[in-house]
Formats: structure tokens, C-alpha cells, sequence
């Protein structure tokens, strides 16, 4: 078997926090924003991680892109080892791994034009082509996501929000990267504007090569851009499939309320569904649940639940699911 | 009859780029006891629209036309007038959970305010409302957690605790304004069934402000869509989903990706919405229009009735039945 562009196992990033009750001087607590995270991403390949907030989402993108510690675990880009990697080797592969964030405005330097901004890692990465060539390269860019090239002088607050993401994406693609990471890219824009930005990042993904890893809080928009998702619930891997499966028969309790949750814009549809509210909120990740995180909301919890840590189980097709409970598919709701 | 009336509403900004104006001339009616849903994308007036209905708008803006509350005109009543009827027949509901309550306050102290003030109770008498109206919206262990501080809820109790706030004097209107934004889609179901089951029980109007068009699908009866602070189309939120009149809900309704649908790329709307700093002088929304001609660029198409309860602003709407 080839190997995957990206190899995660058994990630797990912690955080040392003092609680509310504790004493300033008191021994700071392990907060593991995630934990035993597995998976693997091929050349090409978009994989959607789904989570509600505090689910640990981001700080897993953060340990892939380097910008918080790995406790635990492996991630191989393409074989080599990305967390305990030298400086020097780790800033080379930066270039092949780049990021698009959430807010598009605050992720853009004020005082930076846009042709700035996107030239901007040619330049690190690149230091020794020439000036005419990084126009040339930050005008090719610009034209592919969408902007226009008198564009090019203008700063970021004169730009609406959908237009400051393209500029995003487009500092993101000028190197030529081979996966870019990208962190809730268009929750923040309207709904007319977030469809353009996800054709757009398809479009892109398909056309280039690009692997993306894309998250949101949002299992529609996913659905719609990636081939294969990752549902995340306090830190750990709830259920990995295609992205079709996963939503059609969704295997884990949790995912199933997360596909029952969301609402679907049509009356007819919608009055039809009744379905089962998830009851209570998440659980401090201070104190996770014992064995599996999910058992405190989940309407299928039985004793068991407590003891172990459920393992990824198999359902065919490169469909995993975290539940030892679960049955066939039909519990749950599948809408369409 | 009708509860509020709304006519030819406009609200403007001084600001140091010059006047902006938010909302231009918009109409609306909410029948005692009904749900509408007042759809937008940012910048489209959807909020700067409720807060002049609420008498809250920021310092430098102005309304003009008609608000109407059970046949009293609200524009132009002093502070103290307002607050005889805000709480009591009007209440809103604000769409960051995060700071619309006060840090330095126990819930308790909150939400007692309202029921003291607007309706005389005792202290006694209004905290155990209190914790009755938490126990309704579903608040674990209400007796407890209202003597708490507001950072120690969670983003959906507070968001619990604002809307049993609101509800509290038995208003007869609810404004909610993006009241599941911030929140996670299990948190948003809960927060929609607790608004259908509060209008259910007090026969409250609830008027949804909201760009999401999945919870009006679920939670309303009638829908108003709001463009460059025009209304573009009003009607049943079952017909107009069926077959909307104007471009641009067609639009928005496409642009929206869904679970149960498996098109891999969505319809979307070309360009931005209209800078409200300089409006285009025709349909505001005529820049981004498929159907768009010469004269939708010159000329304001006026809010006309197409159907029974229907109305639409263009002047080429899509063909539905008429």
C-alpha cells in the first residue's frame, strides 16, 4: 500500500490549566483538548473534521501546522516524522501545509495591500525569485480565486468578507502547497457569499491536487466539499467514513444527533421530522466522562459505557464508528 | 388583528462617511399570536429594523414612518412611555448570549428586575417566577443555578435565561434576534422547540430575525426577506419556499447546502451585497440579478401583492403559481 500523504496516530495534544476552585500556586491540570486522534489523508484528498465548540476541531489542526504541541502520538507527512522534526526541516514543509482561518478580516495585516499579503510567503519561501516573477505569480493567484488584478493596491477593510477570504486562500495556494488546513473558512460569511468561497475551494482542491482538511461546526457544508469526515465529540474520534456514509447512515448516537439537529431548508421536510433533542450540554473537558465521552447525552448509554474506552470499529467500506452499541443503520435519521 | 404594524420604516446613520441608511421604507404586519421570520444577510437592516421597532437604536440613528403596537404609535414616545411597554408587551431577545447579561449580576438579580418593576411582585414572590419560568426552558437544576453569575452558564443556558427573561412579563410580541447563532446546532434545536412551545402556551408572536434559512423552514409561519434594507418578497413561509417570486430568495434558498441533497456544487449568488454607504440607485439588489434589465438599474421596483398574502418587489419576478 502507498503511503498516504498524511498519517496520523494516536495524536493527542494537552494543555495545563489551572481550574476555578484551585489555588494560584496549585499543580496546573491536564486539559486533553484531543486525544488518540487516528487517520490518514491521501494525496488529493479532502477529509471534513465536524465538531461542536470545544470539541477539540482546531487545536487538532493547530498540532498538524505546528503552532501548539503534540503530547502524544504521530503525524508522518509523506513518512517523515512532522512533530518532533528540527526547526530548519519543519519550516521547509511549512510551505508544503498551509492554513486558511475563520475570520477573514482579522487574519489579513491592515497595513498590507492585498498584492502584500499574498506575496508575502513567496518571499519566505522563495527568497530568490525575482521580483518580476512574484508579480507574476501573485497576479496568476489573484485571478484564480476571483479577484480583480486593479485589485491588487487596495488594504483589507476595503474588501467585503467573502473577498478578504479569497485573499486568504490566495496567500495560502501562492506557494504551491500540497495540503492546506482550513479552520471554519466560511462561517463568518453570509450564505449567498459562503457558497461562492465553497465552490471555490472545490474547484481549487479538484484542479490543483490540493489535499484539504476542512472544519467546521457545520455537517452540510462538509458534506458538500469533502470526500471523506471525521466526527469529533470532546477531544476524541466519534465516527470516519466517506462523507456520503457517514451522513446517510451515520453509525455513532452522536453523529446521528448531529444529522437529526440539522435543520433542512424546506417546510415540508422539516415539519415532518420529529426527532430527539440531545439532552444536557457538553461535559467539562477538565473531566471528561469515564469510557465513552459521549455515554452523559447519549440515548443509547447502557452501565458498560463507563468502563472502557469504545475502539473504532469497522462497518465496512473504510466506515468507523466508536460504538459497541450501535446496531444497523435506522436508529438514527437520514434525511433523503 | 394586527399586533404590529409597520409602515414605511426608515432608519438612517449619521456617520463621519455621511448618512447611511439602514432600513428604506419597510412595511410589515405580525398578527397576534403568529411567527414570522425576518430574513437577511448582513448589512440587509434585519437588525437596525427590530431595534428601531424596540426604541433602542444606537445614538446617531433616526427612524421615520410608522410603528404601530396594538394601534399605538411607538415612534416618539419618551423613555419612560417606552418602558412602560417594552417588557410588557414587547420583549427581544439579542443574539449574543455572551453580553447581553450583566457580569457584575446574579441571574437571580436579573431576572427578578423585570417581574418587580413591570409587575409589582414581591422579591419572594418574583424569584420563585423566576425559577419557575428557568424550570420551563429546561435549565437543570433552576432552584440552584439561579443564584449563579453569568460566566458560569454555558452559552446555551444563558441564551435559556435571556429568553425566559423576555418571557417573563407575558409579552404579547418576541423579537429574537439571530437567537441560535452563536450556538451549536444540538443547542439550536433545543432553543427552537422552547420558543414553538412558548408561543404555544402565552399565544406570544414571535418575529425570528435571522439569515438562517434551515430554522424558518422548521419554526415559522410567514416570512419577510430583506434585501439592502428592502423588503424583497413576503408570504407563507410554505409557499415561498415552494415557489418564491423575487431572484433573490430564489438565490438564497439555493446557496444554502443540505443534507439531503448530494449536488457538489451549490448555486451560488455572484458579488457582494450593496455597500449601504452609497445604495445603487434602482432594485438594490439589480448588481448581482440573473433576470436583471436596464430599467432594474434606474428604477425601484415597488412592493407589490402577487398572490393572495403574497407580495413581491421586482419587476420580473419568477413565475409561480399564481
Amino acid at each position: 500500500m502507498s503511503e498516504p500523504l498524511l498519517r496520523v496516530r494516536d495524536l493527542s495534544v494537552t494543555f495545563p490549566v489551572r481550574g476555578r476552585e484551585g489555588w494560584p500556586w496549585a499543580r496546573p491540570r491536564p486539559l486533553r483538548a484531543v486525544r488518540d486522534v487516528s487517520f490518514d489523508l491521501a494525496a488529493g484528498e479532502s477529509l471534513g473534521i465536524v465538531g461542536e465548540s470545544g470539541s477539540g476541531k482546531t487545536t487538532l489542526a493547530r498540532a498538524l501546522i505546528g503552532t501548539v504541541p503534540a503530547a502524544a502520538g504521530e503525524a508522518r507527512w509523506q513518512g517523515e516524522d512532522l512533530l518532533r522534526m528540527p526547526p530548519a526541516a519543519r519550516h521547509r514543509h511549512r510551505r508544503d501545509i498551509q492554513m486558511v482561518f475563520q475570520d477573514p478580516l482579522a487574519a489579513l495585516d491592515p497595513r498590507m495591500t492585498a498584492g502584500e499579503i499574498i506575496a508575502e510567503p513567496l518571499l519566505v519561501h522563495e527568497p530568490r525569485l525575482a521580483r518580476r516573477e512574484v508579480r507574476a505569480r501573485v497576479a496568476q493567484m489573484m485571478e484564480r480565486v476571483g479577484l480583480l488584478p486593479n485589485q491588487v493596491n487596495r488594504y483589507p477593510h476595503e474588501f467585503s468578507g467573502g473577498q478578504c477570504q479569497r485573499i486568504n486562500i490566495a496567500r495560502a495556494l501562492v506557494v504551491r502547497p500540497r495540503l492546506v488546513v482550513c479552520d471554519e473558512p466560511v462561517s463568518a460569511l453570509d450564505v449567498s457569499v459562503q457558497a461562492q468561497v465553497i465552490n471555490l475551494l472545490g474547484d481549487l482542491g479538484r484542479d490543483l491536487g490540493l489535499a484539504l482538511i476542512f472544519i467546521a461546526h457545520d455537517l452540510a457544508v462538509v458534506k458538500h466539499i469533502c470526500d471523506r469526515i471525521l466526527v469529533f465529540y470532546l477531544g476524541r474520534a466519534m465516527e470516519l467514513g466517506a462523507a456520503r456514509d457517514v451522513v446517510r447512515e451515520p453509525r455513532h448516537p452522536y453523529t446521528r444527533a448531529l444529522v437529526a439537529a440539522a435543520p433542512i431548508p424546506d417546510p415540508a421536510i422539516e415539519r415532518g421530522r420529529r426527532t430527539a433533542v440531545l439532552e444536557g450540554d457538553l461535559p467539562s473537558p477538565l473531566a471528561p466522562p469515564s469510557g465513552c465521552v459521549f455515554r452523559t447525552r447519549c440515548p443509547i448509554a447502557r452501565p458498560s459505557c463507563a468502563a472502557a474506552i469504545p475502539p473504532m470499529q469497522d462497518f465496512g467500506g473504510g466506515h468507523l464508528a466508536a460504538c459497541p452499541h450501535t446496531g444497523q443503520a435506522g436508529h438514527g435519521e437520514a434525511p433523503g | 388583528m394586527t399586533l404590529l404594524r409597520v409602515r414605511n420604516l426608515r432608519v438612517s446613520f449619521a456617520t463621519g462617511d455621511g448618512t447611511v441608511n439602514a432600513v428604506n421604507g419597510v412595511d410589515l404586519d405580525v398578527e397576534a399570536g403568529q411567527s414570522l421570520a425576518v430574513v437577511g444577510e448582513s448589512g440587509s437592516g434585519k437588525s437596525q429594523l427590530m431595534l428601531a421597532v424596540m426604541g433602542l437604536l444606537a445614538r446617531n440613528g433616526t427612524a421615520a414612518g410608522s410603528v404601530e403596537l396594538e394601534s399605538v404609535e411607538l415612534l416618539g414616545l419618551d423613555e419612560r412611555e417606552l418602558n412602560r411597554i417594552r417588557s410588557r408587551r414587547i420583549a427581544m431577545v439579542f443574539q449574543d448570549p455572551m453580553t447581553a447579561l450583566n457580569p457584575y449580576l446574579r441571574v437571580a438579580d436579573q431576572m427578578t428586575e423585570g417581574l418587580v418593576l413591570h409587575l409589582g411582585m414581591a422579591r419572594r414572590e418574583a424569584l420563585a417566577e423566576s425559577v419557575r419560568l428557568l424550570d420551563a426552558m429546561e435549565v437543570p437544576d433552576a432552584r440552584r443555578q439561579i443564584a449563579m453569575y453569568p460566566h458560569e452558564f454555558s452559552g446555551g443556558m444563558r441564551q435559556r435565561v435571556l429568553i425566559a427573561m423576555a418571557l417573563s412579563c407575558r409579552p404579547r410580541l418576541l423579537i429574537a434576534d439571530e437567537p441560535t447563532t452563536a450556538l451549536d446546532v444540538t443547542v439550536q434545536s433545543r432553543i427552537m422547540r422552547i420558543l414553538a412551545e412558548a408561543r404555544a402556551e402565552l399565544g406570544t408572536a414571535v418575529v425570528l430575525v435571522t439569515h438562517d434559512v434551515g430554522i424558518v423552514a422548521g419554526g415559522c409561519e410567514h416570512m419577510v426577506v430583506l434585501y439592502g434594507g428592502q423588503v424583497m418578497e413576503s408570504g407563507p413561509v410554505d409557499r415561498v419556499f415552494a415557489a418564491p417570486y423575487h431572484p433573490y430568495t430564489e438565490g438564497l434558498l439555493n446557496a444554502v447546502p443540505r443534507l439531503d441533497r448530494d449536488d457538489s456544487r451549490l448555486p451560488s449568488i455572484p458579488g457582494d451585497p450593496p455597500d449601504m454607504n452609497r445604495p445603487p440607485a434602482g432594485c438594490p439588489f439589480a448588481a448581482r440579478c440573473p433576470r436583471a434589465v436596464d430599467r432594474c438599474r434606474h428604477e425601484l421596483p415597488g412592493l407589490l401583492s402577487r398572490a393572495p398574502d403574497r407580495r413581491v418587489a421586482c419587476h420580473l419576478p419568477l413565475d409561480g403559481p399564481a
